[in-house]
């Protein structure tokens, strides 16, 4: 007897049960995934099926638009070890001003311009750890207000394009990369403008939270420098989002076009070695390892899934809820928020988004604004404990003094933030799909 | 500006756990393997100059660059597993002591081994496909296009590689944490 006989219905739900168990002993997901798969594979269709997750396997691994992943990450490595991001920072001081909480806004707009650049969050949030955190913290700034700025600044890198949060949404909805890159930007400046706004506010109520710099510093600003340091990051994203707009190149060769242009002007800068070349290498290929096979391992679990007949079964269940559409967009955005607290955000997509766009589609709703819900999500999980990859990042350059626990209680309002922004995005749909229609 | 390259460096390298000396050697052919991502990327931009430059698209370039990278993704796995850097939860590993930790990691290992077996399996079947004629004689599976690299055959080959690269990892890490000493190592840690 197979698992068949258990019917769909009890299958999917031993199978999303066995998932959560066997991830909670602490074993990779990819291997969690995969091995489910394996299982209901042959559980379900017996050892002929098996060849099927192989196939799968090298199906997914040479999707020629998934080469613009590492292309993305190596871009970010070398960008995060060029002195780009540093003058960039000490340029944008004279944002910092004599304003309360100025140095927490300076952070934000370098946050927003490096998320221009690159579209990976990670080595962003390190940077932003090591170069304004220390800063803020020695002008005597709040320590909750500035861990929030850096991590909920740090994640904009997969709202703002190029972000291959959207990459892999395009690849999967099958819908149109560069109209996703267009849509994402209007909400990202959204959530930009409420962090600021946030800062602001409470910096205006109680100034002790944001003390301004001191007469010496001030007095290094100066406006060209500002203009300066802001040349090679607009060389770049014109590189990148220009050959992608102007139909150029394809989102992979835009991407590589993007590391030349950062090897290029790290030539410029005389701070190309071939240390930061082969170090940015090693972490592009340890980086793809590990979100690869999660991806390979989600991409076998949805085939077998599906032909189980579980899309349709989902389908079925989701679309015969007595509730106005809307409401069931709300509970994909619900599922995807708990799913957000314990996956990585390529395990959701893959498991998730095979199953949701269909149903999405059908019931009238454009997927292009569904792919920026979900970016928005996959930002929200990336901040929301006890798996929000932006604590650990930060954790790992933080002063010592500063835990998880401290890091997860400065990130609540920015997440509270962050939900004011999906809702109005789930209410006002043309915030983010106006420049395609 | 080293600082700061550096320290990025001691970020990826901070987590990284090596426990085996297969790890370690996996570990340090990294510097090597990942060249072929600066391949790839070279290959893409001879691509996009030749195209708009000279007006001369090459034949190549797309179906190499797509092999590269392909490869680069199957490694990353034992890569990533040598260095112990695949997304897991550990909040209840995290929350247990060592000796718990320890049956943990036997309990994760056997769990792996049951994978990886079950992979190496299916992925043999794929292999001796595009590796062997139904007659029996040698025969690469191609792209089957004009160029038809034989680049299917030695991706599906380098698929079971990998797969039975990680189960022989798996195993000694299984090993390594039967004889772990948890004792002694709650005592290293606590030092620390």
């Amino acid at each position: 007897m197979g698992l068949n006989a258990l019917g769909i219905e009890y299958g999917s739900y031993i199978l999303v049960a066995s998932i959560f168990l066997l991830l909670l002993t602490g074993q990779p997901l990819a291997w969690v995934t995969g091995l489910v798969a394996l299982i209901f594979t042959f559980g379900w269709f017996g050892g002929m099926a098996l060849p099927l997750v192989t196939a799968r396997i090298f199906g997914f691994i040479t999707e020629y638009s998934l080469v613009a992943i590492p292309m993305f990450i190596l871009m970010a490595a070398l960008l995060d070890r060029s002195g780009i991001a540093k003058s960039l920072f000490n340029g944008m001081r004279i944002l910092a001003g004599r304003l309360p909480g100025g140095v927490a806004v300076q952070t934000l707009i370098v946050a927003i311009l490096m998320a221009a650049m690159s579209g990976v969050i990670g080595g962003e949030i390190v940077l932003l750890g090591i170069l304004a955190l220390p800063q803020m913290l020695r002008l005597g700034y709040d320590r909750n207000l500035s861990i929030g700025v850096v991590c909920a600044g740090g994640s904009l890198g997969t709202m703002m394009p190029p972000s291959i949060v959207l990459i892999i949404y395009g690849l999967v909805a099958n819908v149109s990369i560069a109209d996703l890159f267009v849509a994402a930007i209007t909400p990202a400046l959204l959530l930009l403008a409420f962090y600021v706004a946030y800062v602001l506010f409470m910096c205006w109520r109680n100034p002790e939270l944001g003390p301004p710099m001191s007469k010496e510093e001030l007095a290094q600003e100066s406006v060209s420098s500002a203009l300066r340091s802001l040349a090679a990051p607009l060389f770049i994203v014109v590189v990148v989002l220009g050959s992608i707009y102007g139909g150029i190149a394809s989102i992979t060769e835009a991407a590589a076009m993007g590391v030349s242009a950062v090897l290029l002007i790290s030539l410029f800068r005389r701070e190309l070695t071939f240390k930061m070349v082969e170090d940015s290498l090693v972490h592009t290929l340890e980086t793809c390892g590990m979100i690869i096979w999660i991806g390979i391992a989600a991409a076998v679990l949805v085939g077998v899934y599906n032909l189980m007949g579980g899309n349709r079964f989902v389908a079925e269940a989701i679309l015969s809820i007595e509730a106005p559409p809307v409401v069931i967009i709300m509970v994909m955005m619900l599922i995807l928020l708990v799913l957000g607290m314990f996956l990585d955000w390529i395990g959701i997509a893959l498991l998730t988004l095979p199953i949701f766009v269909p149903i999405v589609i059908q019931l009238g709703y454009d997927p292009i604004w569904f792919g920026i819900l979900f970016a928005v999500n996959m930002q929200v999980s990336y901040l929301t404990p006890p798996f929000g990859p932006a604590a650990f990042y930060l954790k790992s350059v933080a002063p010592r003094e500063i835990t998880l626990k401290h890091i997860y209680t400065a990130l609540v309002p920015f997440i509270f933030l962050q939900l004011v922004a999906l809702a109005i995005i789930l209410f006002y749909p043309p915030i983010a799909t106006w420049p395609i229609n | 500006m080293a600082k700061v390259s550096d320290m990025l460096t001691e970020v990826d390298d901070a987590d990284a756990e090596i426990r085996t000396g297969l790890d370690r050697r996996i570990s340090g052919s990294t510097r090597f393997l990942a060249w072929a991502i600066f391949a790839a990327f070279g290959i893409t931009v001879v691509e996009v100059v030749s195209r708009y430059v000279f007006n001369s698209p090459t034949y190549w370039a797309h179906e190499t660059t797509t092999f590269l990278i392909a490869a680069i993704f199957l490694v990353g796995g034992p890569i990533a597993l040598a260095r112990d850097k695949h997304i897991r939860v550990r909040i209840f590993y995290d929350a247990v002591k060592p000796p718990g930790r320890r049956i943990f990691d036997i309990v994760n290992s056997l769990i792996a081994l049951v994978f990886f077996a079950g992979l190496a399996f299916a992925s043999w079947i794929m292999v001796s496909k595009s590796w062997f004629a139904p007659t029996g004689e040698i025969r690469l599976e191609g792209t089957g296009t004009s160029w038809n690299p034989p680049t299917p055959a030695l991706l599906k080959m380098l698929v079971l590689i990998c797969v039975v690269i990680m189960l022989i990892q798996t195993l000694l890490h299984l090993i390594a944490a039967i004889r772990r000493d948890v004792s002694a190592s709650f005592d290293a840690k606590r030092k620390k």
